[in-house]
């Protein structure tokens, strides 16, 4: 019993290490505060320590975590808009994930120049391409594991980032490659 | 190739990390929890209470609306099985309580069975109302539209139920439909035998003719919706089974269904002794009808077996039907007989009155 948990511990450890910062990563540029992304990416690993103690399997990991991620930080929004519940889903498609400092640090603090710009440009992008755009090119994940984050087809997940790469080279002046990966 | 900018800007992007102290801090957090034990309530469970305890205001008042509703709904309904063309709650009767009853009979047979049913019901209301003395033209005309439109809604549910499950499926309900208009006719013969004698007028000239009227409307509906087999397909059967070159097996299946109407008319001749023997003179004339058609019963039955043995095949599946179906009539009046004998007891005292006068 005590080796089981000892492998359960390690195996949650080397997926900790792998993906911490890449999931907290996600939380900070759509939350923006620190504290608030750090309180998000523990509730996101910790239903991943649950769901492995249950004896559950998880067949990607990385999806997984970005799945509970996003899901979670729509309903840290819910709550912090206090929006009707009918209104919620729409709203959570077409409003920026952007949310002004509560005081706690800011992610724009921590970014230069040419980090701030990029971040602000994607952050205005739609919502449908936003975390697609996120995925790809800051994260790097492929359009398979995205498409699973999603909940859509490989194809789709293509469709939009080739249109979010679109309006990002209008928002940005930038030109930015399709299949260029940063 | 991206432009050097938005490269760089995405690497400043992917720099923003959590620090190591923050990482060890979170990491031993979530190991130093306990796994979260299994509710014993399911999802479905929580989400009830949830709503429950979040929309109770609101739920109570709802709940309590609904719970008056149904009670108001099922005392409107209790109240209204036992009304009469021209009640107060007669149309509630007709246009909410015998739909929901129809919409509750699952499949095709049971819904054919309802309409019958319906049909019956209405000309028991016109028997009563008969008995009473209150049936008037507008009563009269209220319950042959409803007539029409039960034989009607019988015919489409009987075309359904040939469609899918052939001819005999049909024949069982035509028999009783046809035995249970035709007896309930009889029914009316002979209350308005007993209102002639006790010279007793109705507002109408001859509510009994007319409800016999509405009886043949029934049949002729029906006898419509048969137009694809003109004769009845019991006499069809038997034709059929008796031309089979199988000539023993035939005569075993006419043997069989013989058997099977003589003990039909046993069973009824000892039903009409043990419960014939009323005091009423209404119920008393309904048992001395069911006993008439018994004997008709018989005789056609015997005739039938005349002509089966003179080889009238076709003849003697008529005779086997009309033996059948005077059978069902004749339990038909003397079921009405009996109830009948409780109605005069109560309401037919109009009647006795008027004899006393």
């Amino acid at each position: 019993m005590q080796k089981k948990g000892n492998t359960l511990q390690n195996t949650f450890n080397t997926i900790y290490t792998e993906e911490s910062n890449a999931i907290f990563r996600f939380c900070y540029t759509r939350v923006s505060s620190r504290e608030q992304a750090l309180d998000l990416t523990q509730e996101t690993f910790l239903r991943l320590w649950q769901t492995l103690s249950d004896g559950k399997t998880v067949s990607n990991y990385r999806a997984f975590l970005f799945t509970v991620a996003r899901h979670l930080i729509i309903d840290w929004y819910r709550k912090k808009k206090s929006l009707s519940l009918e209104g919620l889903a729409e709203e959570d498609e077409t409003k920026s994930y952007a949310d002004p400092s509560d005081g706690s640090t800011n992610i724009d603090r921590e970014l230069d120049a040419e980090g701030r710009y990029v971040k602000e440009k994607i952050q205005l992008l739609d919502a449908t391409y936003r975390d697609a755009i996120h995925l790809r090119f800051v994260e790097g994940l492929p359009p398979t594991v995205i498409g699973r984050i999603l909940g859509i087809s490989t194809n789709a997940v293509s469709v939009r980032i080739n249109r979010g790469i679109e309006k990002l080279r209008f928002l940005t002046g930038y030109d930015i490659d399709t299949d260029g990966i940063a | 190739m991206n432009d050097i900018h938005f490269t760089k800007g995405i690497e400043n992007i992917k720099k923003v990390t959590m620090t190591a102290a923050e990482k060890r801090r979170m990491v031993e957090s979530i190991l130093a929890s306990r796994p979260v034990s299994r509710s014993p309530f399911s999802q479905w469970d929580v989400y009830l209470w949830g709503t429950w305890k979040h929309h109770y205001k609101r739920l109570v008042p709802v709940g309590a609306l609904a719970g008056v509703m149904l009670l108001i709904g099922g005392s409107l309904t209790y109240a209204a099985e036992g009304t009469l063309p021209g009640d107060v709650l007669y149309p509630f009767k007709i246009a909410i309580s015998e739909p929901v009853r129809g919409f509750l009979a699952i499949g095709l047979e049971a819904e054919a069975r309802w309409h019958v049913r319906q049909s019956v019901r209405r000309m028991q209301e016109v028997e009563k109302l008969v008995v009473q003395g209150t049936l008037d033209l507008v009563r009269e005309s209220q319950v042959k539209s409803l007539l029409k439109k039960h034989a009607q809604d019988l015919g489409k549910t009987l075309d359904d139920v040939r469609q899918k499950f052939g001819s005999d499926a049909v024949d069982s309900v035509v028999l009783k439909f046809q035995a249970q208009m035709n007896g309930h006719a009889k029914v009316l013969d002979v209350i308005k035998s007993e209102e002639k004698e006790s010279k007793q007028s109705f507002t109408t000239a001859d509510v009994a003719e007319a409800a016999r009227e509405s009886a043949r409307d029934i049949q002729a509906t029906v006898r419509v919706s048969r137009t694809e087999a003109k004769q009845p397909d019991l006499i069809k059967k038997f034709v059929e089974q008796r031309t089979e070159k199988n000539d023993h097996a035939s005569a075993a299946s006419y043997a069989e269904t013989v058997h099977s109407l003589q003990s039909e008319l046993r069973s009824t001749a000892i039903d009409l002794n043990a419960f014939g023997t009323g005091t009423e003179p209404l119920g008393q004339k309904l048992i001395e009808s069911a006993r008439a058609t018994l004997i008709e019963a018989e005789k056609s039955l015997e005739q039938a077996t005349v002509e089966s043995g003179r080889g009238e095949k076709e003849n003697a599946g008529k005779s086997l039907f009309n033996s059948k179906r005077s059978v069902l009539e004749s339990q038909v009046l003397l079921g009405e007989g009996l109830r009948l004998e409780g109605t005069v007891s109560d309401a037919g005292k109009g009647i006795r009155k008027n004899k006393n006068d």
